[in-house]
């Protein structure tokens, strides 16, 4: 049961990092419609506005997911990792539930201003939004790989 | 902007700071502990009743003392808070929890 959570744990994150990336790269600057040649500016070119309800939607299903495996990780992980004296480890996923509650307290004001129709006055405020979600996602989402794999990538 | 937005910017601002200052000061209304599957109000030796889970409790605190506090704040004082707070006061958090953590790795 819980590699099945861990399995749609991991999923949700990667949708959530796909959509997280795309709109913050959309908002950092103005495409003009002819300049949608090269892979980067097609990445750039997506309608930002329509990615925020499932950002939203996303964020809060995968921290929700984080919460029901903590403590399998609190039980098995930590002390495993206490064990092998990967005190950057602990200290990374400290991190990353810290971040993980500081995004979702940011939903709320996330979501209003991306609400249709977007109020041009608030621009600078989506982005700075977007760009400081999109930290805490990459974060958490490198953070909960490393960790996944960690006995993996750890030397024989 | 109506009282909708004053109400989300300011528990946005809140949620972040109240968090914080819950894990900093480590306020722990409940635990909750992993190996017994128990909620608890008080602390339980961890001999019997292992580690406990603080983070369902400082999320727990930082959503209701904001939302709280968002419903109360009247309109008027909401509105002159300027719509950078949103993100800046978080941001400043982030860089905090970065700054605080670093323990672990020096």
């Amino acid at each position: 049961m819980i590699t099945v959570l861990l399995l749609i744990h991991a999923l949700l994150a990667v949708a959530l990092l796909g959509a997280i990336t795309h709109q913050a790269f959309a908002v950092a600057r103005r495409i003009p419609a002819s300049a949608t040649s090269s892979f980067v500016d097609r990445f750039r070119g997506v309608g930002a506005a329509h990615y925020a309800n499932a950002i939203v939607a996303l964020f809060v299903l995968t921290t929700v997911l984080g919460a029901l495996l903590y403590p399998q990780y609190r039980i098995d992980v930590r002390p495993t990792l206490e064990d092998l004296q990967l005190r950057s480890a602990n200290g990374v996923f400290e991190i990353k539930e810290h971040l993980a509650a500081i995004g979702l307290g940011l939903l709320p004001a996330y979501w209003y201003y991306w609400r249709q129709p977007l109020d041009a006055q608030s621009a600078a405020t989506r982005r700075y939004l977007v760009w400081l979600l999109a930290f805490v996602v990459w974060f958490n989402f490198l953070v909960g790989h490393v960790l996944n794999n960690i006995k993996g990538l750890l030397p024989a | 902007m109506n009282t909708q937005a004053s109400a989300f910017k300011i528990f946005s601002i809140l949620f972040g700071v109240i968090y914080t200052l819950s894990f900093y000061l480590n306020w722990n209304v409940f635990r909750y502990y992993p190996k017994i599957s128990q909620f608890s109000l008080q602390a339980l030796p961890a001999k019997t009743a292992g580690p406990p889970i603080n983070w369902y409790a400082w999320i727990a605190i930082a959503a209701v003392a904001s939302a709280v506090i968002a419903f109360l704040v009247p309109r008027t004082w909401a509105e002159r808070l300027p719509p950078g707070l949103s993100w800046q006061i978080p941001a400043l958090l982030v860089a905090a929890v970065l700054i605080y953590e670093k323990h672990w790795f020096f």
